[in-house]
């Protein structure tokens, strides 16, 4: 699956990408005030004079080679470049999860235990505001308070060294995490008050084991599976929001590397981000699976006996 | 209504309570307080945005430029005071108020998404319904190249489009209504495949009707119900996207008071002045709250079968 999908976003963001005016020649040669001539020179030199479909073979065998391609407008390899932000993006996004995850489902499970009560209709009302509000306000209400009233994080940018690192990336990562927090605290209070009724619960109870460890040990054991599946698909909307956020807190990432080069028409660094972003979050969604299997003994021992069955 | 005909005499034959569907769907809609409340504060929004529109009609877009477009810098950055009606969320920094800002801004968020959501509704409803009606070959060429569009971030190929077809309203609608058309597509196919194979599509057949009658006619009336849910949450997802894209200043451009155009006029002055940040986005935030709640409370009294 991930071939076709790969062939076929860059094919669309290259067609997207070719519609947009400007002329990157042009756009290299700006500066040099150059001749018509050397323009057309440079045109004939980066191939821009092949018809559409020529170009992006050339593109895609080129890409498949490990030939990213260069950037327009300072020459340095897409690769490297992306290379540089792809680690910042995925300690954005990953730093966006745990935090997501650490809120989502202590509350999410607490919520459950009490039902109809005050801590229960106070949390689904957060959860439903943490949807609501755009990431992007967030963070810049994140920055009012903790940066300029409080004054204890850094508005912008990241911070070198380990700890002023850290510290730059616990606004970001809050405002990249709180949707997906919500959308946690949701699922597993909900998957809670679905196991919470079966039969072995009262069982467990029965046996008499206590009230914590049937919470944890046999209640959450059988409610993760449809919230391991939100995370695994929140993944890629926590990649996409990266865009959003990383604009907001001049994150060096890829999702303000790609606005960026959108704006200048940047093409081969576009294409390049865009796959990267692209395969990051197939390579997520091939996790999930696997985790899956952990999660579920029922799915690994499908395997197992499928095994055993061909022996 | 006479495509809700044959949804109408269903229901009522069902519950034998003789209610009609749309009677049952809004007496259940009704026991939700909040979605309730929500519903109300739309067609609020709605009705603020028209009469808007109206008064600048009107009177040839005198308040509008008076108040909403003009700058008066001496009031720059003023605080908001709750004693005056006009300075009750202060000023911006240009010295607008921005209280008729915001009024004058409900327009672009809520029309806008609308529009959009219509326009991929549509488009994606066609699609979805013919893959979903013939299958086979078709089905899987149509739908695997709506994989590929949904593989793509949402916002990453909005910002794509927008920037490669400049920006303006009309390019702004496209950016948000293109990466949405997978997602109905896929439900409307869905729906579609649940329904076609039923009985009474097959007496519509025997007596004659044609595959574009079929389909419009008796598949899609039964197949609207998890689609409008959908939808109503679609809106709450494209306003977003749209106040997102005028925040990159990419989408409704300065000094249109679009709200997510003041936020990012705002951020310049982040330093300064707090409420030029904070008041826009807490429209944006009850707005989308708004949708949100009524979507849920649209989805429960549709399908009570959801409800847990």
């Amino acid at each position: 699956m991930l071939i076709p999908v790969l062939i076929g976003t860059t094919l669309i963001v290259y067609c997207i990408m070719d519609l947009t005016p400007g002329d990157p020649a042009r756009m290299i040669l700006a500066e040099t005030k150059t001749s018509e001539e050397n323009i057309e020179k440079m045109r004939e030199s980066l191939g821009l004079n092949d018809p559409l479909l020529v170009r992006y073979v050339r593109y895609i065998t080129n890409l498949l080679k490990g030939d990213w391609g260069i950037s327009y407008k300072n020459r340095i390899s897409v690769l490297a470049q992306i290379k540089e932000k792809l680690p910042n993006t995925m300690l954005l996004a990953f730093s966006g999860m745990v935090v997501a995850i650490i809120i989502g489902i202590p509350i999410g499970i607490i919520a459950a235990k009490k039902q109809y009560t005050l801590f229960d209709n106070v949390s689904m009302i957060g959860a439903l505001i943490g949807t609501s509000a755009p990431a992007f306000w967030l963070g810049l209400l994140l920055v009012i308070t903790f940066s300029l009233k409080l004054k204890w994080l850094p508005p912008a940018g990241m911070g070198q060294g380990f700890v002023m690192k850290l510290k730059s990336l616990i606004l970001p990562a809050l405002t990249i995490g709180t949707g997906t927090a919500a959308i946690i605290t949701r699922m597993t209070r909900s998957s809670m008050l679905e196991t919470m009724r079966q039969d072995y619960i009262d069982t467990a109870r029965a046996k008499g084991i206590k009230e914590s460890l049937v919470t944890t040990g046999h209640m959450l054991k059988n409610a993760l599976i449809p919230i391991v599946t939100v995370v695994g698909l929140q993944f890629g909307s926590l990649l996409g929001g990266s865009v959003m956020t990383e604009n907001v807190f001049s994150w060096p990432g890829l999702g303000r590397f790609v606005v960026e080069s959108i704006k200048t028409k940047d093409v081969p660094c576009v294409l390049g981000s865009v796959v990267a972003l692209c395969i990051l979050f197939s390579i997520v969604n091939l996790c999930v699976d696997i985790l899956y299997a952990f999660v579920d003994p029922r799915i690994k021992s499908q395997y197992k006996t499928s095994r055993r069955k061909h022996i | 209504m006479s495509n809700n005909e044959f949804v109408n005499k269903g229901a009522t034959k069902n519950s034998g309570e003789g209610r009609t569907l749309w009677e049952e769907i809004r007496r259940r809609f009704k026991k939700n307080k909040f979605a309730v409340v929500s519903m109300y504060f739309l067609i609020f929004l709605i009705a603020l945005a028209i009469v808007t529109i109206v008064i600048d009609i009107v009177d040839n877009s005198n308040i509008y430029n008076n108040y909403v477009i003009k700058q008066n810098l001496k009031d720059k950055l003023r605080e908001p005071e709750f004693g005056n009606p006009s300075m009750i969320f202060g000023c911006d920094e240009f010295g607008r108020s921005i209280l008729f800002r915001m009024i004058w801004g409900t327009r672009y968020s809520l029309f806008i998404g609308l529009i959009a959501v219509t326009v991929s509704l549509i488009t994606g409803g066609l699609i979805g319904s013919i893959a979903g009606y013939y299958g086979g070959k078709i089905d899987n060429t149509i739908m695997r190249f709506m994989d590929i569009l949904l593989a793509i971030p949402y916002m990453l190929l909005a910002i794509a489009i927008v920037s490669a077809l400049g920006p303006s309203l009309i390019n702004l609608l496209i950016s948000i209504a293109i990466p949405k058309i997978p997602s109905y597509a896929r439900i409307v196919r869905a729906s579609v495949m649940s329904i076609k194979d039923l009985e009474f599509i097959e007496a519509g057949k025997s007596a004659g009707a044609s595959d574009i009658r079929t389909i419009f006619k008796y598949i899609l009336p039964n197949a609207m119900a998890p689609v409008i849910v959908q939808a109503t949450l679609g809106v709450a997802d494209a306003i977003i996207s749209i106040s997102a894209l005028s925040y990159l200043g990419l989408g409704v451009q300065p000094p249109l008071p679009e709200w997510g155009a003041m936020l990012s006029a705002a951020k310049t002055y982040i330093r300064d002045a707090w409420h030029i940040t904070v008041i826009p986005g807490l429209g944006i935030m009850f707005t989308i709250l708004a949708l949100n709640i009524f979507g849920d409370g649209l989805r429960d009294a549709l399908d009570p079968k959801l409800q847990h």
